[in-house]
């Protein structure tokens, strides 16, 4: 009895161990529920598939969604590596999707830790443990790897890449490389570029050379990204695991993240029954008291 | 390795319970790690954009001296006679670096601020939607959280109005962002777990058994074991 | 700041590092607006991004050189500064040996670092939820207005809001969209007014620039 005594129901260790129970019941028997596809995942899906049309500058660019030799740069620059549990599924399927239409995709990561993040998760199940020994690189996928330099590099990159970043991660020349032949001056060169996370291609590319821009980002990107969806300067963006369960349904591409919905549907629905039960509860005593 | 990754993640997690040893050691390593690795990748990264052309078919490619020389001025912060040429470097650095962004700010402003001011009068053509009255309402918002931020000393008293309300946008921006990194957040556990669940070799017994650990330790702190042990040998 | 009376040169003299850069970086910031750009500013830029793993580089062997003071003053710190050190010399020497494509390198660097700082960035999630259970109360109408708007998201962002009724996942995406996403986009733009002004200042000779 005095041992029970020193459990206090007001530990905040008690709403820890209730929250790991949540995600361990969650994970062990995850069941399928709806999910509601929001409009900038319908337009992110629409870009890839049908294309779109920028016209912040004349003459406007159109772009005929990706097919066969589409070049896509794909810019690991955000928060990826600390985001990763929350961006898997959405950047593999759409990887996926990619790789079925037949994309030529160039990566760049921004830091050492997103690059690392995508070397262990991302790349050993597009291409093998060696992805440089892969028949696709250099061919319809070339990884740059960790290069510093952020926005400033953007800048650079958008009149010659190959001139300020001559080597791939592993060393090889990209001048070698032919997927590389006519993905070099990015201003032009880049059919459609997808951001992770990315930050600042609106003012760097979207405005001055009308170039298409998708973003991908975890679940609270979705503010701060809002702001150019609204705006026009992206032409989609998914978030999140949900956003990764809405592009498996668009897509058709078969994935986990819909199992991820269910730990977010009971941790949503303890926190709404919780929050309105302690303030039904506070506002009745309050009544009391006066 | 998946072991030492789950260990790490749930070692990391510990901290919630209270400081403890474990959380120290995965404290440290990831550091530590972190600091190496890093050192490294730069090294990388400065070999295949300078060293590697450097020299090109035998003649040495001018357009990298400066790179080099602002490399090796860098290394000036170990020594403190130097210490100036550091802080030339330092400040070059930095003026590049604005001198890049400098332009993102009356760029972005004035392409966001346009953007939002003709969308606003969408309605008029396009007619009355959920869309278009969300145009609307954008711009009023932004219009009045920017009036908060920008409307201060001699200005604040005449915008009392404008700036309450743009109080309240910046509230319903702080609560949305508050609860969607929570979800958000949380996916991060879960894929976790799902990783100690699914991956090869199974590593759910981890957090298992870190989570005994510490229900033994709460109510039989285990630190007793450590003083009882010492009292014994002295 | 110089002294009242001083010319304007004399004020330029005493505040050469930051006129300098503020010609620097007008310089660079005109590339923006021409293309390919004037040769030497592109050349500059060019250069110092080149040069940028130094000082990031540096960074680590600070942080390592703290540590090994640490060490060499028996801290009480000293189990834990060891490890720090010891994991580091391991990392550099096995990306110094084997190259910095080796795959222990990059497997401890996968499975310690980014895993550690992933675990340290969703204990964030807990350190909201906590709080939301404690202390939600509306004990203002600021504070009943914050509850409500969380509730919405939490609804919004999960299938819960769908299984109720789908006007409020649409209710959620549009404040989100038209309401947090105008309030974001003021508050960006205002960091990066906050930057010209600062600026501004500078030109006055009002802040100086200077590295500590």
């Amino acid at each position: 009895m005095n041992e029970m005594a020193k459990i206090n129901w007001k530990d905040t260790r008690l709403i820890y161990i209730m929250v790991f129970g949540i995600i361990y019941i969650s994970s062990l028997a995850p069941i399928a529920l709806p999910v509601p596809i929001v409009q900038w995942s319908k337009d992110f899906y629409t870009t890839i598939n049908e294309g779109v049309t920028v016209d912040f500058n004349d003459p406007p660019r159109e772009f005929g969604g990706v097919e066969e030799g589409t070049r896509v740069f794909v810019l690991n620059s955000g928060e990826t590596s600390k985001l990763w549990g929350d961006m898997s599924e959405a950047v593999t399927t759409v990887w996926k999707d990619l790789r079925a239409r037949g994309a030529n995709i160039l990566l760049w990561s921004s830091s050492p830790d997103n690059a690392a993040t995508l070397n262990k998760y991302l790349l050993p199940l597009m291409y093998g443990i060696n992805p440089q020994n892969h028949p696709d690189y250099g061919v319809k996928f070339v990884n740059l790897g960790y290069v510093a330099g952020g926005n400033q590099l953007l800048e650079q990159w958008k009149d010659d890449l190959i001139a300020i970043t001559p080597y791939d991660a592993y060393g090889n020349s990209l001048a070698d490389m032919p997927m590389m032949s006519n993905f070099n001056e990015l201003k032009v060169e880049a059919d459609l570029m997808i951001g992770l996370d990315a930050r600042g291609l609106e003012t760097i590319y979207v405005v001055r050379y009308n170039t298409p821009v998708l973003e991908m980002g975890g679940t609270d990107s979705a503010s701060y990204l809002a702001l150019s969806y609204t705006a026009g300067y992206f032409k989609g963006m998914i978030m999140g695991q949900r956003g990764g369960a809405e592009y498996e349904i668009l897509s058709g591409i078969a994935g986990k993240a819909r199992s991820y919905l269910q730990n977010t549907f009971t941790i949503s629905t303890i926190m709404v029954i919780i929050m309105i039960v302690a303030n039904v509860q506070y506002v009745l005593k309050k009544k009391e008291e006066n | 390795m998946p072991y030492l990754n789950t260990f790490i993640f749930f070692a990391a997690y510990s901290v919630l319970y209270k400081n403890n040893p474990m959380y120290r050691l995965a404290q440290s390593l990831v550091v530590g790690v972190g600091a190496g690795y890093l050192l490294v990748a730069n090294i990388n990264a400065f070999n295949r954009g300078v060293i590697m052309n450097t020299f090109v078919n035998g003649n040495i490619n001018w357009a990298m001296l400066l790179p080099w020389i602002l490399g090796l001025a860098y290394l000036c912060i170990f020594i403190p006679r130097l210490i100036n040429v550091y802080r030339a470097v330092s400040i070059l650095t930095l003026t590049v670096g604005m001198g890049v962004v400098l332009p993102y700010g009356p760029a972005l402003f004035w392409t966001v601020s346009v953007g939002y001011a003709q969308n606003a009068l969408n309605f008029l053509s396009e007619g009355l939607s959920v869309s278009t009255l969300g145009q609307l309402l954008t711009a009023v918002c932004y219009a009045l959280a920017l009036s908060y931020f920008f409307f201060t000393d001699y200005a604040a008293k005449p915008t009392t109005a404008f700036r309450k309300l743009g109080r309240v946008v910046l509230l319903v921006y702080t609560a949305m962002t508050i609860t969607t990194t929570a979800l958000g957040k949380i996916n991060l556990v879960q894929w976790k777990v799902l990783d100690t669940l699914q991956g090869v070799p199974a590593t759910w017994w981890i957090p298992a058994l870190m989570f005994i650990v510490m229900l033994i330790d709460n109510f039989y702190p285990l630190r007793n074991l450590i003083g009882k042990g010492s009292e014994v040998s002295s | 700041m110089g002294q009242q009376g001083d010319s304007i040169a004399d004020q330029i003299l005493a505040n050469l590092p930051t006129v300098v850069g503020l010609i620097g970086m007008f310089i660079i910031a005109s590339l923006y607006w021409t293309d390919p750009g004037w040769d030497f500013a592109v050349t500059l830029r060019n250069s110092v991004t080149l040069s940028l793993p130094w000082p990031v580089g540096i960074v680590s062997v600070l942080l390592i050189r703290r540590h090994v003071r640490n060490i060499m003053r028996s801290e009480s710190t000293l189990p834990y500064d060891v490890v720090i050190v010891g994991s580091a010399a391991v990392m550099v020497v096995l990306g110094l040996v084997s190259g910095p494509g080796d795959a222990t390198l990059a497997a401890l660097y996968a499975n310690v670092n980014i895993i550690g700082t992933m675990s340290v960035i969703s204990a964030i999630a807990i350190s909201i939820l906590s709080p939301m259970i404690r202390i939600y109360r509306a004990k203002t109408w600021t504070m009943a207005f914050l509850i409500g708007l969380s509730i919405l998201a939490f609804m919004t962002y999960s299938p819960l809001g769908q299984m109720i009724h789908p006007i409020i996942p649409q209710l959620g995406d549009f404040v989100q969209i038209y309401i947090s996403g105008a309030s974001d986009s003021a508050f960006w733009i205002s960091t990066y007014i906050g930057a010209i002004a600062l600026i501004t200042r500078m030109i006055l000779l009002k802040e100086k620039l200077k590295p500590n």
